[in-house]
């Protein structure tokens, strides 16, 4: 539930980025990993990601992957299998005056790659269950190698269909269906021996009522509105609105737009990676997510980057902070057609600051064969105008191995 | 040009796309016309302070066995006030307008299609469970009510109460709405 977009986006970028990436990497032979001429390669992974925020939100996510590729003839398959172990007790459920919960999200991709000449193909299916939200994703991202491979374009078409249900509901006694297509078209230009550039272009077609069945918004009268502040607290909330709190109502569609530019730069013995994303929607919410890493190759073995990220955004156009609703004298309420309590519609801005450090253990002819990597990374969130919260900081550890084997 | 092409591609998608209509929608909900003897059986069941009598509730409920709007009346002492009765009415036809409204408009078929219904029936998830099997007194009593047969509505909810602790009847059979569109919590 929490994550429908992310989903789907997560896709696109999976596939859209292996592209862009390779190129990256094929300039950067010290993060390439061995290619095992004309035998069979298997690359495993094992990570396991512990969120926590100051909005009681703790999330632990384990995280297996392995692809099994023959470089020489042009094909891998690949899959990953992920668990969102999530406890909450956050502000959001004490407004529904319900008590924590746990819950487990299951996640699985398969993925194929195959090039031929100048043209690769990757198809990917991915599925995501959990208690109250299943999610299906199908597509793939055609590619075409220009100039010697130093240019490429692609282009990726997702679908993605997900029904929305209540946690301990039968499908069948309450759902929802979303679906959503998903375009995404891009180049990526090797600007010289150790500069890249890729521009991606994404669009999503969402249609279906994404409002969250939990989700009540509180009503106010037209002269108590207007004073109502940011991070005014649930007490006080409940004093001051009307007996009526109806639920969430969403528009039944959307579209979104995302231009997503990366610049990879090596130097000596560091790269310079910039991630610059501009998005706008049909909700008229817009946003630009900036993200920077720069990864120092201290030695043969280790690796280690400082990031920074920062990220922006507007409200939806029928973003308040409070509602009004009224009883009309004829009988018939009067309530804002669309409304919704989800900070992630409102006017926001998070800052990131992270560090992060990889260390090979392989042999001394390989020495990042085997490679362990722990990536820690603090964000503060501000809330602009919402109820309950001004503010969330929140911390996002990561500790991984990684081995591929000939 | 493929970047400012894809730059126009994007402007040009976002400023054809339609914004949402963000003005109000009116919703035509049940009459609260004797909604007095539902807000009786409702308050019975549903309104103790442990549920849905509760100020952090989002469909919460006033009347004789829970939280009382008139500071000088208690719990337990006293029939549920038309004003109490008033308050819930607009409490429970505000929860999902626009399923409430499109039920009200087909003549009250498929009443599940409403949360409050499924949950009352313990068809959804519901810490209180089931409160008011499906056919039973307590669930025509607000099926009737749905399908605006106000005239019918005294039967099922008086026989609703069963053995409960007997709530007095509603003290003058009217519904008063003038709380609906004010704050109705006192100051701590």
């Amino acid at each position: 539930m929490r994550l429908q977009l992310s989903r789907l986006y997560a896709a696109i970028v999976s596939g859209v980025l292996l592209i862009s990436g390779s190129l990256i990497a094929r300039a950067d032979d010290s993060t390439k990993a061995p290619d095992g001429g004309g035998r069979l390669v298997v690359r495993t992974a094992a990570r396991t990601s512990l969120y926590a925020d100051t909005n009681d939100v703790t999330v632990v996510t384990p995280v297996a992957t392995a692809e099994l590729a023959k470089p020489s003839a042009g094909w891998s398959v690949h899959g990953l299998y992920l668990a969102d172990i999530v406890s909450a007790a956050s502000v959001d459920i004490i407004t529904t005056a319900s008590p924590r919960w746990t819950e487990v999200r299951h996640a699985g991709t398969l993925g194929a790659s195959y090039e031929t000449g100048s043209v690769g193909l990757r198809p990917q299916v991915s599925a995501s269950v959990e208690p109250d939200y299943i999610s299906y994703v199908g597509g793939g991202v055609v590619s075409l190698d220009l100039y010697s491979r130093s240019h490429a374009v692609f282009l990726g078409y997702f679908r993605s269909h997900d029904t929305i249900g209540r946690t301990g509901t039968s499908f069948d006694v309450f759902s929802r269906t979303l679906d959503a297509d998903a375009l995404s078209a891009g180049v990526t230009l090797t600007l010289n021996r150790s500069t890249h550039l890729s521009l991606v272009n994404d669009v999503f077609f969402e249609r279906g009522d994404s409002s969250k069945p939990y989700r009540y918004v509180p009503l106010f009268s037209a002269t108590v509105a207007p004073t109502i502040e940011k991070g005014e607290s649930v007490e006080s909330v409940n004093r001051e609105r009307l007996s009526a709190s109806p639920l969430e109502q969403l528009p039944l569609d959307r579209q979104r737009y995302a231009l997503t530019a990366r610049f990879g730069h090596r130097f000596g013995k560091s790269t310079l990676r910039v991630d610059e994303r501009f998005y706008a929607d049909s909700w008229s919410q817009q946003a630009s997510t900036t993200e920077a890493r720069y990864f120092v190759d201290v030695s043969r073995r280790l690796t280690l980057w400082p990031r920074a990220r920062v990220h922006a955004q507007t409200g939806v156009s029928f973003w308040e902070r409070a509602y009004v609703g009224a009883l009309a004298a004829d009988g018939v309420w009067r309530i804002p057609r669309f409304r919704t309590g989800d900070r992630e519609l409102g006017p926001l801005a998070t800052f990131g600051l992270g560090a992060g450090a990889s260390f090979g253990f392989g042999p001394r002819g390989s020495p990042r064969a085997y490679r362990v990597a722990l990536q820690l990374d603090a964000m503060h969130t501000e809330f602009f105008d919402t109820l309950y919260l001004t503010s969330r900081n929140a911390t996002l550890a990561t500790l991984g191995v990684e081995a591929d084997f000939e | 040009v493929k970047a400012r092409g894809s730059i126009f591609l994007s402007a040009l998608l976002v400023a054809c796309a339609d914004a949402p209509d963000t003005s109000d929608a009116t919703f035509e909900v049940p009459s609260s016309r004797r909604f007095d003897v539902v807000a009786r059986t409702l308050d019975a069941h549903c309104g103790t302070l442990d549920c849905h009598g509760a100020s952090s509730r989002n469909f919460r409920l006033f009347g004789f066995s829970g939280r009382r709007l008139d500071p000088t009346h208690v719990s337990g002492v006293g029939a549920t006030t038309a004003l109490e009765a008033g308050v819930d009415y607009c409490s429970l036809t505000a929860i999902e307008p626009e399923v409430l409204a499109r039920v009200v408009v087909e003549g009250g078929v498929e009443p599940e299609r409403l949360t409050f219904l499924r949950k009352a029936r313990g068809s959804e998830e519901h810490v209180g469970e089931t409160v008011f099997a499906e056919g039973s007194a307590g669930d025509e009593c607000l099926v009737t009510w749905i399908s605006g047969r106000s005239d019918d509505l005294a039967a099922p909810c008086e026989a609703s109460l069963g053995d409960l602790r007997d709530p007095p009847p509603p003290t003058d059979g009217t519904v008063d709405l003038s709380a609906c569109n004010s704050r109705v919590e006192r100051s701590p």
